[in-house]
């Protein structure tokens, strides 16, 4: 019984962060409708920089907020630049974009591995406690991760139903041209909408860092994943996206107890079968045209 | 002489979510005589007709065809049956040549005539493409690219795409619109020409084409037939009137 | 048009073949060993092409079809005795009824639903061969060279791992493979698929079962991908997980976009130049990948068509 709390508990913590990142997924399929394949790389960014962050102020909490700054803000000024000079220029085609955005990521990931290492290289937890349960003490530091992922799904929901930010990128969602003649910047929409999504990752990978090291090839794990929850959830659905995630993270806490890894994650395309068969768009997708 | 109900549609219905577009409705189509629908935005048109194509399932309701269910039925599979939709802004394939795009069509009616796909030779879709073509009076074009006719002749080639699926229930979709006046009249010759062999349903919001062409109109809104009748009938009609003179 | 199509390429694609028939005779061991391989991963594309460049179709996990036919062959003559052939002949069942029932899932999503499930499915092909590697042999692989044998041809014994045995079934493969795709692609069939990759709706709605069609181009690509990864294993004898990995379900999407999608010849010289620019790289560097990343992202801006698409674009119109 313990051990079935224990799954949870780190399966909500691991919802929290992959809701995070799938969101980030989400959101640029659902404006933009393209899906980018290096969204995995965006995540290992924000761990490796989280990485430099802390060595170069050699303070754990320091390096913390460092990364929490600079992390996103570089990684979706990356993002940004691949938007404009790439994905501009294949028009959005969402089979280009997907050859487009495979290329982005090998070249994203060759250069960390020239600039990092291929080892993986361990980051210090800011803060160190244990909250005691009448089982087992459990890492203070997780639960952080959890409320401060919360905090930003929040902040992600407030920006998209209550800013004028938000508000141009619904209507962009909506209709492209329609929004386009009402005067939203759609094309400055876009950037955003990719820095936001990318940024999203890249939060993700700060705040998962001091509980896993940081390599290169962390990346693939968190896209698969990723996809896994927005294809259940439903492509284009925030809301399907989140509860998916949530889904995905707990059963994957649970059923990793009773199940090698491996095996959990080909249980986990089976569910994904099950799903397509009965809905093909997800729970709560919208259907394709 | 009685003309026999050729299609009709028993309490068909069509939800989507809050909004119902086709609200238990009663239609029919009887041989031999080119029915118009015509309506406002927004009145269910066509949906309607996406329902009876088979591109839409309905949320309740059924549609006989010449005698036989066919709500379940999917839109290939109508096709095949005869009835044969096109679309309201072109869809034809815009890099492929004029000949392509016919030739697909006409492959597939050869095979349903003939029984396995391969075994029908290129010359006799040649043959069938040529005549296809030269009925709607784009011969020679056969080599264009289709994308880069004119919208006119875009339309046209849809045309000859869906009299080449060999039809015997032809849906068009507000087929004149975008049209030059002169390209109108032309394609109104041809559709009268063509319901001489093919029952022609049309959905138009062209009034004078409606007036020169049905020879019954269902009048439609918001989801339900208003009125139906012949086309003198429905011009008199008050209710109709004040519809369009209300909007 | 289509006559003039189907003699004029059976010219080029003859003469390809003869051409590559003949530098066997010519090419330094080196090269002559390359060429073999180039040879098998080219098929391995042309299948591949069938699926993107013909029916419009991409697939993310393609190397769940090379990797399945490659060990269920090799597993069939490890542990159940089965004479190269036969395990040829297993592979090839085995990939197509995997194929198959995959597609019957798969296909009831479209567009980048269908990429990630098939992506997905790829994924964990792999993990199921690591997963059971008492079996498979997981990440070290294994050698097929003591079980297989050797060949009587013309009444002489061959060894599979002989070069000149290699080149030559690898280049039957590939002949065999061209004429199989070239036949199809100009026949009526061909006609539907290239229908549904251009207007899917429309197909449909001229009397089309789509997922039917779409459902017989994901078998008879996959089937193909695993009789390449069949021979593979015959012909260099090593099995492993390498052949079932994200990457070597990437490669073909690369090698038949730089030769050109959606034509016959493309992956083949796609396959080709990748394969020398990539061996040329990796003398430099070992971040070979860097430059795979670059020429993924150049090619899809700059030359969408690939190679041979631009020149049919240009010039040679009648290029199936």
């Amino acid at each position: 019984m313990p051990m079935v709390f224990l799954a949870v508990l780190d399966g909500t913590v691991t919802a929290f962060v992959l809701a995070l990142i799938a969101l980030g997924l989400s959101l640029v399929f659902g404006v933009m409708r393209i899906v980018n394949v290096a969204h995995g790389e965006f995540f290992m960014l924000g761990a490796v920089l989280s990485w430099f962050a802390y060595n170069w102020t050699a303070d754990s909490v320091w390096g913390f907020v460092l990364a929490l700054l600079i992390a996103p803000v570089i990684v979706g000024a990356i993002a940004v630049i691949s938007e404009r000079y790439i994905l501009r220029k294949v028009d959005y085609n969402p089979e280009s974009t997907i050859v487009a955005t495979i290329g982005i990521l090998y070249v994203i990931q060759q250069l960390t591995l020239m600039g990092f290492g291929p080892e993986a290289r361990p980051v210090e937890a800011p803060i160190y406690f244990r909250v005691s349960f009448p089982w087992f003490g459990y890492s203070g530091y997780k639960l952080l991760v959890a409320v401060m992922s919360g905090l930003c799904l929040c902040g992600v929901w407030l920006l998209l139903k209550r800013t004028k930010l938000g508000l141009y990128m619904r209507a962009t969602q909506q209709d492209y041209e329609i929004a386009t003649t009402f005067g939203v910047p759609t094309k400055k929409i876009y950037a955003s909408v990719f820095a936001l999504g990318g940024g999203l990752a890249a939060l993700a990978g700060v705040l998962v860092v001091p509980i896993r090291q940081a390599d290169h090839l962390m990346g693939l794990e968190p896209l698969l994943l990723s996809f896994i929850v927005v294809i259940i959830g439903g492509l284009g659905s925030i809301r399907g996206t989140i509860i998916a995630a949530f889904l995905i993270g707990i059963s994957d806490g649970i059923i990793s107890v009773f199940y090698e890894p491996t095996l959990a994650k080909m249980l986990a395309t089976l569910f994904v079968v099950m799903i397509l068969i009965i809905k093909p768009s997800g729970l709560f997708g919208e259907n394709q045209q | 002489m009685a003309s026999v109900e050729f299609l009709s549609t028993h309490r068909l219905t069509r939800q989507y979510g809050g909004l119902t577009a086709v609200n238990d409705v009663n239609f029919s189509i009887h041989h031999d005589r080119i029915h118009a629908i015509i309506g406002p935005n927004g009145a269910g048109k066509t949906t309607l007709v996406n329902l009876i194509c088979g591109r839409e399932k309905p949320t309740s309701g059924s549609i006989i065809y010449k005698g036989k269910e066919i709500s379940q039925q999917s839109s290939a599979k109508r096709v095949q049956a005869g009835i044969v939709y096109t679309f309201q802004v072109t869809s034809i394939f815009r890099n492929l040549s004029c000949y392509e795009n016919v030739a697909l069509s006409v492959q597939r009616s050869l095979k349903a005539m003939q029984g396995k796909l391969l075994m029908v030779s290129e010359s006799v879709i040649e043959k069938h493409v040529s005549k296809s073509l030269g009925r709607v009076g784009l011969n020679g074009k056969e080599y264009d690219t289709a994308g880069t006719l004119p919208y006119g002749h875009q339309k046209l080639l849809e045309v000859a795409m869906s009299l080449s699926a060999s039809p015997e229930l032809l849906i068009l979709d507000e087929p004149t619109q975008g049209l030059a006046q002169a390209e109108i009249e032309n394609l109104i010759a041809l559709i009268r020409d063509i319901s001489k062999s093919v029952n022609v349903l049309l959905i138009e919001h062209n009034m004078a084409v409606v007036f020169s062409l049905a020879e019954y109109v269902t009048v439609m809104d918001s989801g339900t037939i208003m009125a139906e009748g012949t086309p003198s009938e429905i011009e008199n009609n008050r209710e109709v009137q004040d519809l369009y003179l209300g909007n | 048009m289509k006559r003039k199509s189907l003699i004029y390429s059976l010219f080029l694609k003859g003469g390809v073949l003869l051409l590559l028939f003949l530098m066997q005779f010519i090419l330094p061991t080196y090269h002559h060993s390359s060429f073999s391989k180039i040879m098998i991963l080219a098929s391995y594309a042309v299948g591949y092409n069938f699926l993107l460049g013909y029916t419009g179709l991409m697939s993310l996990g393609h190397a769940m079809f090379f990797a399945s036919g490659m060990y269920s062959a090799g597993l069939s003559i490890l542990y159940l005795g089965f004479t190269p052939l036969e395990g040829m002949v297993f592979g090839t069942v085995f990939t197509l009824t995997m194929s198959l029932i995959f597609g019957l899932f798969a296909l009831r999503t479209s567009g980048v639903s269908f990429l990630i499930v098939t992506l997905m499915f790829g994924q964990t092909f792999y993990l199921a061969i690591l997963y059971y590697n008492e079996l498979t042999y997981g990440q070290d692989g294994f050698s097929l060279t003591n079980y297989l044998g050797s060949l009587v041809l013309f009444g002489e014994e061959f060894l599979y791992s002989n070069p000149v045995i290699r080149y030559n079934f690898a280049l039957i493969l590939l002949a065999v493979y061209l004429l199989i795709t070239t036949i199809i692609i100009l026949s009526p069939i061909g006609r539907i698929l290239i229908a549904i990759r251009e207007n899917e709706a429309r197909t449909q709605l001229l009397g089309y079962n789509v997922f039917s069609y779409k459902l017989f181009a994901l078998t008879f690509s996959g089937t193909l991908a695993g009789i390449s990864g069949a021979m593979h294993a015959l012909l260099f004898s090593y099995i492993g997980t390498t052949f079932a990995e994200i990457h070597h379900s990437i490669s073909p999407l690369l090698w038949t976009l730089l030769g050109g999608a959606g034509t016959v010849i493309g992956p083949l010289l796609g396959t080709g130049i990748m394969y020398y620019l990539i061996d040329f790289i990796s003398g430099i560097t070992s971040n070979y990948l860097l430059v795979v990343g670059v020429i993924l992202v150049l090619t899809i801006i700059w030359f969408p068509l690939g190679i041979m698409g631009t020149i049919r674009q240009r010039w040679l119109k009648w290029l199936p």
